[in-house]
């Protein structure tokens, strides 16, 4: 089989802090948490889903710098 | 060479590996902080977009038949204060058998600041395990294996990526190129040299040390 190791679509896409900030508010969104839902979840632990916490530790940083 | 070329080839080098060994023709998107106001200044998976900073899992097939599992993908990125270089803050990587990340088998996961005390790069293992959950209620605690952080070599020798796709290979969980080892090999190289250089700037004296028992010439710099 010959192998296809095509990466004709990887993309890098440089956005404003706006942008960001708004692009993290559409991800936390995606989980059906807040912010504040998703910080306590994380304290106690206890995410209901794997999207939630995978959410919450890649947008934390963000999150508390503001 | 810029940021955007720096994730680019962060990304490129990441699907190379997996599209030359359990992937077929995927590849995998950057979202970058232009204006890198932050510690994380981009985030790095499979169709990382706009409204979705995580990405979605990546199946796991060479052929056009359909997955039986799933690799999620997930870094944030960030610049390293005394080399300029994007590097990875955190990560992780989980094997799963929906398409949507929530039936896990297991996950490593790496944070290169942690926030709490477990180890910076650990695993977490889902399954049913009789004598743990024994030993555990004898102590009046109850915790399942997934909640426990098994350390993986820490910060600096943590596993990589090609560790964990030869792991899927080897135990024969997941369909593989033939060549899958030439994938492995190249992306090792470049793995290895990126820790042994990150290392040597961590224990500088240790190095030298090495390289003088290597018969090395090797100054300490003037102080200025």
């Amino acid at each position: 089989m010959t192998l296809d190791i095509r990466n004709s679509d990887d993309e890098v896409t440089a956005l404003s802090a706006a942008d960001i900030a708004e692009a993290v508010k559409l991800t936390v969104a995606s989980t059906g948490f807040t912010v504040r839902q998703l910080r306590e979840q994380a304290e106690h632990d206890e995410f209901p889903s794997e999207r939630a916490r995978t959410v919450w530790f890649s947008v934390k940083d963000v999150v508390d710098q503001r | 060479m810029t940021l955007k070329a720096q994730a680019r080839a962060f990304s490129s080098t990441l699907a190379r590996i997996l599209n030359k060994t359990v992937t077929r023709g995927i590849s995998l998107q950057v979202i970058l902080d232009r204006e890198q106001g932050g510690r994380v200044v981009g985030w790095l998976g499979y169709q990382v977009s706009r409204s979705n900073l995580v990405g979605q899992p990546i199946p796991l097939t060479v052929s056009p038949a359909p997955p039986s599992s799933y690799l999620w993908i997930g870094q944030t990125l960030m610049v390293e204060e005394d080399t300029g270089h994007l590097v990875t803050r955190s990560a992780q990587v989980a094997l799963c058998t929906d398409p949507d990340g929530e039936d896990q088998l297991f996950r490593y996961d790496y944070n290169r600041e942690p926030s709490n005390d477990y180890p910076a790069a650990h695993l977490q293992v889902y399954g049913l395990n009789q004598p743990w959950l024994d030993f555990c209620a004898a102590r009046g605690y109850a915790k399942p294996t997934e909640r426990l952080h098994f350390p993986v070599g820490g910060r600096r020798f943590r596993p990589s990526l090609e560790d964990i796709v030869e792991f899927l290979i080897v135990e024969k969980l997941v369909s593989f190129h033939d060549a899958w080892q030439e994938g492995l090999a190249e992306g090792r190289q470049r793995w290895d040299a990126v820790q042994v250089m990150a290392a040597v700037r961590a224990r500088p004296a240790d190095a030298a040390e090495q390289l003088r028992q290597l018969g090395y010439a090797v100054d300490a710099p003037q102080p200025s």
